[in-house]
This record gives C-alpha cells, structure tokens and sequence, in this order.
C-alpha cells in the first residue's frame, strides 16, 4: 500500500520531469564537476598521466601540507574538547543565572562566516587590532607587541572560537540526558575525585567525546578561510593549496589531485562521524538531569573560571570587530567607513563600491533561496516516501555536498563549467548554482521531518471531506510544514551571505559578494581599506545573527533534525 | 545500627521530609512504604549522602556522618533503573566498587564468584549488561550493591520496572538473598504487598512525614491513622461525632474504644454473618455488591444511614451468602474496632 500518497507525489508521478530535476541538478552541478577534477588530474592532457599523484607523494612540500593539514586539526580538535568538557560539566551540572542565554549566544561563531570571524581576530589581536593599537599608544610603541597574526596560534585560536559550541552543545546535551543516577551509584560504591572522572564521566561520555571530536576534525581539515586570511604565506591547509595551485599557480593537474584526496579523506571523516552520531542517538537512555544552583566555593569558582574563558573567546573578537569599525584609523569614533561603502575609488581592486557586494549577495541569497527551496522541497517529497527502494541510496545522495569542502565545489565548478558543453564561465548564475548545492541539504532536513511527521489519515481525511489533490497539499501539507520551509528558507539565505570558499572561485571580479569583497579589502594596505572590510564584516554579523536568532526561535518548537 | 534524628530537608522552599525519625537495628530490613512523592526515595538519598538535609542527623552506631562524604559511607544503594554501567560487563560492573575500596584483583575475583553464586548468577562474568533480560539486570544491580560488604544496604523501588509477576517471585528471593548476607537494609516502595513479604518493620510515609512504623501485622491489624487505614485499603472509616468515658458515637452507632480517636475503622476481618448473640456490635442494610474471588466473597453493604462497608466472607459459607439486594445484618467484633488518629 502506498502510505504516503501525498498529491504533489501523484503530481509527480504524472511528471517524471519534475522528481528527476534534484537528481539532474545534482549530476550536473555536482557530480559532473568531480569527475572533471579527477579528470584534469588523472588525464590532463587527453592521456592518462599519474604525475600529479607522483608528486604529492614525492615533493616534500606537498607531504608537509598534509601533515600541517592533520596536525593543526589534531591540535584545534583536542584544544576544543579540552575547553568543551569542563564547559559543558558546569553547563549539565549548575544553573546560573543567564545559562540558557548564554548557550544560544555561544552557538553564534559557528554561523558566522569565515570572513567575518577573520576579520573579528584581526581587529582583536592582528597587527592593526584594538589589542595592538591599545598597546602601542599606551606605551609609545613603533611596533605592534603581540605578534600572533600569521602564527600557528592564531589559527589553533580561531579554530577553537569556532567550534567550541559545536562540541559544547554535542556533549553537553548528550551528557544531559544521561541517567545520573550512574554517577551516583559509582559515588556510592566509592568512587569520588579523579576516579569518578577517569572510571565514569569520561566512558560513558565516549561516544560524544568522539563524535564531537569527529565534527571538530572535519570543520578544522577543511578549515579555509580563517588559513588563508589569518595563516600567511607560511601557511597551508590542503584547501588553501587548491586554491593557491588552481588560481595563483595555474598547475590545474595537482590542484585537482588535491582535491581529490581531500574528497577521499572527507568522506571517510564523515563515514566515521555519521557511525558515531548513530551510536549517540541510539544508546541514550532518557532520564532527566536536574541542574541545581552552585553551592560550594569550588562549584562557583568551576563556573567563573569557565564563563570567563567563554566570554573573552567568544565575545572579544565580535566586539573588538565592532569596535575597530568604528574606530580603525587614528581620528576617534567615526562612521566613515560606513559611508565609504558607497564610493568607488579610483584604487579599489573591487572595480565596484563595496556597497554594490551587498546588493550582489543580496540577490545571490534570494535567488539561492528560491532555488534551494524548491528543489529541497521536491526532494523533500522525494524522500518522504520510505517504501521507494531507492530512497535510502538516494538520502545520502543529497547530503554529499556538504561533505565535499567548499573550495572543492568551487574549483570543480570552474573547470567543468567554463567551456562547452556548459559553458556559464561569464554568467554570474555561478554564484547561487554553488550556494543552493550547499543549502538545499539544509532545506530538506528541516523539511523532512515536518513532511514524515504528516499522518496519511490527515491527508486522506481532507480528500474525504472533498479537498483536491491540489488543496489538500495548499491547507494541509503547506501550514503543517511551513516553519520547516521557513527555517530551510533562513538557512538557504544565510549561508548564501556568508559562503566564502566556492564563491571566491567563481565570483567575477565585477560581481563580488560581501565575504569576497572582505577578503580583498582586507589584503589591502590602508585604513580606509581596513575600515571598510570591518564594516562589512558588521553588517554580514549581523545578517547572520539575524538568520540564526530566527532559526534558534523556531528550532526550539521542534523543528528539524540536527 | 542506624538512627536518622528529626530530618528536615525542603526543595525549593517546599518542605519534602519533615522531622523524621527511625531507629533501625543491626540485620533488620526496614520497609519505607508510601505513594510516590511522599518522600521515601529523599529519605534514602539523604542517608546515602546524595542529599545533604537542611536539620537533623544520620547517625551510624552512634556516630554522625553527615559530613561523611557518599563515597566513604560504606553503604549501598540499588537504584530502581539499577543505572548499570554500559561501558562495563557484569564483571566491571560488580567489583566497580570493590577497586574503589582498593581490594586486591584476586580477592574482588573471589567476592565476585560469592556474589554472584549468591544472587544466582554463576558464569555471568563476561556478559554485557546491555544484553540482559530485567530480572538478570536486577541481580546484577544486587550483587554490585551487596560485593563491598555495605554496613547498609537500601533498595529504592528495586522491583519498581519489572513486570508483576516477575516482582512476586523475585521479592521472596530478594528477602531470603538479604538475610544470607545478613545486611541491614532499607526498602522503598508504594506496593504494599511488596513491603508486607520483605520487610521486617514497615514505616508508611506521607508528605514527609512517617506515620507508623511496625511490624506488617501491627501495620494491617492496627493501623494508627485514617491515612494509613486508606493507604493499606482498609476503607469502613467512620469519622467519630462525639466521645464520651471511652465510648465513642458514629454515624452507624457508638462503640468502646479507648481515648479520643479522630475515627474508627471497621476492620474488615472482623465481620461475620453468623447471628450469635444480637445486640451492641451488629449493623444492618442492603447488600450491594458481591464479588467472588475464589477464596472468598467481597460483600460491599448500604447502611440505612448511608455508610458503605465493605468486607469479605470465607467461600465455605457455600449458599448461605447474601445476593445483591438481600437486607443483612452483619456482626462486628469489638476487638477489631480501631481508633484512627486523623492524619
């Protein structure tokens, strides 16, 4: 029996065209520019020629881009989770005044984009930051004292930054809704200090030790933008070698192998990850843990020192970045840079006033928006129905695109798209096609859900009481999934506004988008420059603050699986 | 063994336990019976040292431990969700508490065999604890509690998410388990039967207070309070109008009974149908319900005056018993005349 015989599937199944669009979109901006990276590095020259994978292994330097890859995300992953676990004991164990508030706002860096969090850390302890300047007026110095832009720290800081609610938010909530009654059975038996820490919490915190340990990994290997703007030259992720070897160095065949073993790599990490999220979901046993006010000296000092280690890594560089906007040259608080925004100087690299990046991202979010969402919402529908056989191939089908990197996307996006048979090199459409591949996996798992939870009776009671196939789908199907839709819909436009990597592939040199324009203001020298590339980076926090708040709002009436 | 002197302890202002009181001797087994929410699981957790209450004391042969910290009481404490270690087979599970205490590796494999061997499970050393049926998981949950010898040993609800039927088998072998390893303990629950077949002494609570405590027969026979009546489903509770020199009146008639009880129960054993000498102690009305459960008919009787009585009468009495809308008189023994104290 066909359960889920919603109308817009019989509509469907009257137009094949229209279930085959998702999968054609797919194919054709997904799969076909990643046969064409594995082509241009195994065939570059119409014949089969291995020497770019020879020389990955054989060069010295690439192997080090490798181990630098691993190595930083080893050290973000395990700083993260040093900094997480005690944050998240205090956040499952007391209640304090602001918790839940704090939470949320907590989750707020890892919205942001890279852009914005780079030019957050660059205003907070770069050389031109309020740390530095502050210094260096305080006591007459020629030369900023805190030397971390361009340093292994400040990448490790920035990752931390990032990622610390992730792993906050993972572990906390898994340790939250484990039976405390485990911990207090071991106290009774004995156990007390570090050995309850080393024999209890920390087992049967394993499975979200790893999986959050997993995610972090994933986000740090692929990490970008925050190395490439913040890294220097000295620097290297094998994202940013892509980008280096695709753009700067024209050596397309090693750009491509690259490329291909970070899509190797990734989709390992994200088996791995996907096993133990599994494993998380599964063996919670649901009790309900009650957080109670602090009541020893040791309790409250617990809570201080971890409130503060979350405050001054999250919130200094975001009010730092505000701050600097303001104030980025020597003349005091101004709005100049604000209004500069406007003008197109003869010296911009931009070719356009600044001003002209937000209207281009603007139109780039909404018509990703309208493409994410009608092609997640079919896909939705598509998916919906659990009796196809092919649904569960076709599930993680279309969540691979958020395991290939965006600079990935991006790279293959312009060596399969610029010449024939599609060739769309010229047209700015390039932009939005990139960002609807990675928000349309957001539009159908906040849909999904909404449109499995829909008992067929309902449907079938409104054909009964005489709906067309069309109504029943406009006044049941639409109001039941329509925070669903609308939660897809922020998640669409917000991370069109904030897509770094893909976009600074593809974006022309007329047609840049906000983080685009960030990042080349950035490289500029100049107050002026750096002022501008600061209030941008404000007014994109603040889009994306926005997006997030409305998500968090109608996330927490239970919509969506995250 | 263990005394627990004028326990106060408040959630949010909310008083939970009120000046409790227990006295409980070495190798007893002590019953806390109540509804849930009465307060019976906050009494055994401020014993074990989960809670610290805001009066009173706990004392251990007469030494205090409230500022014994949980892990250095000695006690054990089964949990009613057992919260077995998952990470953990039977094995790490049972002498989880026996490395806390620093026991040597050959002595906690030897208290591992005693233990299990004990609570019948001999060779489940190796088995997952996630791969156990209920009843296996509660034994295990035993024998971790009783492998580090605790000087107390407490039970919350222990039977609490079994079925019923496994719960009637296991309860007796829980008792027989207990007293082999001569614990003193302490057993919470809100099924009376449960209590009546463990425990020693029972101790009924309400809203945090305890209102009797006695041995199960003490309990059932003379119940101390109309809430204690009720709670043990004793219902023909007549509330006293007046009192005078040992005689009390009632809406059904007056009876002797000592003091000045709030109410009287009508003990439902001390009912009979047999018409032996008529006078003071017999009462009359319809018969409005009769329910045959084997052994025995549960009559339920209308008063003239309004009062329902229930009572049940032995199945030998064979054609003799009244059907639905027979009048009857029925005579009560005097000696199964309770005074209640209204609490």
């Amino acid at each position: 029996m066909d359960r889920n015989r919603s109308p817009l599937i019989r509509l469907v199944n009257l137009r094949y065209g229209l279930l085959l669009v998702p999968l054609v979109f797919l194919g054709v901006f997904f799969f076909y520019p990643l046969i064409s990276i594995l082509g241009v590095s195994l065939v570059p020259d119409g014949q089969l020629n291995l020497g770019a994978f020879t020389a990955l292994i054989t060069s010295s330097y690439y192997r080090d881009t490798l181990v630098f890859t691993t190595v930083q995300a080893l050290l973000s992953t395990l700083l993260t989770i040093g900094l997480a676990l005690p944050g998240a004991y205090i956040f499952v164990r007391y209640q304090f005044p602001g918790k839940s508030l704090l939470m949320a706002l907590a989750t707020l860096p890892f919205v942001l984009p890279t852009v914005v969090v780079a030019a957050s850390f660059s205003a907070l302890i770069g050389p031109r930051g309020l740390l530095n300047t502050g210094l260096m007026s305080l006591f007459s110095l020629d030369t900023p004292p805190v030397q971390l832009e361009r340093t292994l720290a400040i990448i490790l800081i920035v990752h931390v930054f990032y990622n610390y609610a992730v792993a906050l938010r993972l572990i906390s909530g898994y340790w939250a809704n484990q039976n405390p009654r485990m911990e207090e059975a071991a106290r009774v038996l004995g156990a007390h200090g570090w050995r309850l820490w080393w024999a209890i919490r920390l087992p049967l915190l394993r499975p979200a030790v790893l999986a959050a340990s997993a995610l972090v990994f994933i986000f740090t290997f692929t990490s970008f933008g925050v190395v490439l703007i913040l890294g220097g030259p000295r620097f290297a992720t094998l994202e940013v070698e892509i980008y280096r070897q695709a753009t700067g160095l024209f050596n397309l065949p090693v750009a491509g192998a690259l490329a291909l073993v970070q899509i190797i790599v990734m989709f390992i990490l994200m088996a791995v990850y996907t096993r133990l999220q599994k494993q998380i979901t599964t063996d919670i046993q649901r009790a309900e843990r009650v957080a109670l006010p602090p009541r020893s000296r040791g309790a409250r000092l617990a809570i201080g020192v971890n409130l503060t280690v979350m405050v001054i890594l999250l919130f200094a560089p975001l009010l730092a970045l505000v701050i600097r906007s303001f104030t980025a040259g020597d003349a005091g608080w101004t709005l100049d840079y604000y209004q500069q925004l406007t003008v197109n100087t003869r010296q911009s690299l931009l070719f356009v006033p600044p001003a002209q990046a937000i209207s281009n991202s603007l139109v780039f979010a909404a018509i990703t928006t309208l493409l994410a969402l009608a092609l997640g919402l079919i896909t939705a529908y598509l998916l919906s129905r659990r009796n196809l056989p092919l649904v569960r191939w076709l599930d993680p089908l279309f969540m691979l695109p958020l395991a290939a990197s965006a600079v990935t996307l991006g790279f293959g996006f312009i060596i399969a798209l610029d010449k024939p048979p599609l060739n769309l090199r010229t047209s700015p459409l390039l932009i939005p096609l990139a960002h609807t591949l990675v928000a349309m996996p957001f539009v159908v798992r906040s849909v999904l859900p909404a449109l499995r939870a829909i008992p067929p009776s309902v449907q079938e009671a409104a054909s009964v009481l005489g709906a067309s196939p069309w109504r029943v789908w406009r006044w049941i199907d639409l109001p039941l999934i329509s925070r669903g839709l609308a939660v897809g819909a922020t998640f669409a436009f917000t991370v069109s506004m904030g897509e770094f990597g893909a976009s600074l592939f593809v974006a022309r040199p007329d047609t840049p988008t906000i983080p685009v324009a960030i990042y080349r203001l950035l490289g500029q020298p100049g107050a002026a420059n750096y002022g501008q590339a600061l209030a941008l980076s404000v007014i994109l926090m603040i889009v994306s603050a926005v997006g997030f708040v409305f998500i968090e709002r109608l996330r927490t009436a239970g919509i969506g699986e995250f | 063994m263990l005394a627990v002197r004028e326990i106060n302890l408040f959630y949010q202002y909310q008083p939970v336990l009120q000046g409790i009181d227990l006295d409980i001797p070495q190798g007893e087994i002590l019953c806390l019976l109540g509804a849930s929410g009465c307060g019976k699981t906050s009494l055994l957790r401020v014993i074990a040292g989960l809670e610290q209450p805001d009066a009173g004391d706990v004392l251990v042969n007469g030494h205090s431990v409230l500022d014994v910290p949980v892990h250095a009481r000695d006690f054990g404490l089964m949990f009613q969700d057992f919260a077995l270690f998952p990470h953990l087979n039977v094995d790490g599970n049972i002498t989880f508490g026996l490395k806390m205490h620093g026991i040597p590796r050959h002595a906690q494999q030897e208290r591992l065999r005693e233990v299990l061997a004990l609570v019948g499970l001999t060779g489940f050393e190796e088995r997952d604890v996630t791969q156990l049926s209920g009843g296996e998981r509660q034994r295990v949950a035993l024998a971790r509690s009783l492998a580090p010898s605790p000087r107390l040993l407490m039970l919350d609800e222990p039977l609490g998410s079994l079925d019923a039927q496994l719960r009637e088998r296991l309860v007796i072998e829980l008792r027989t388990i207990i007293k082999q390893a001569g614990v003193t303990a302490i057993y919470v629950t809100h099924d009376q039967r449960e209590a009546f077949a463990i425990a020693d002494r029972v101790a009924v609570m309400n809203a945090g207070r305890i209102q009797q405590v006695g041995t199960p027969e003490v309990i059932y026979r003379h119940p101390a309070s109309v809430f204690v009546s009720r709670f043990l489903g004793l219902n023909n509770v007549l509330p006293v109008r007046s009192h005078r020199a040992g005689i009390v009146e009632t809406a059904v008639g007056e009876f002797a009974v000592p003091g000045e009880p709030a109410a009287v129960l009508l003990h439902p054993d001390g009912f009979s149908l047999a018409n032996g000498t008529p006078g003071q102690l017999a009462v009359s009305g319809t018969v409005v319900e009769r329910v045959f459960s084997g052994r025995e008919y549960q009559l339920a009787l209308v008063l003239v005056t309004g009062e329902r009585l229930t009572f049940t009468v032995s199945a030998h009495n064979g054609d003799d018993i009244p059907a639905v809308g027979d009048s009857l008189t029925v005579q009560i023994d005097p000696a199964l005349v309770i005074p209640l104290v209204d609490m």
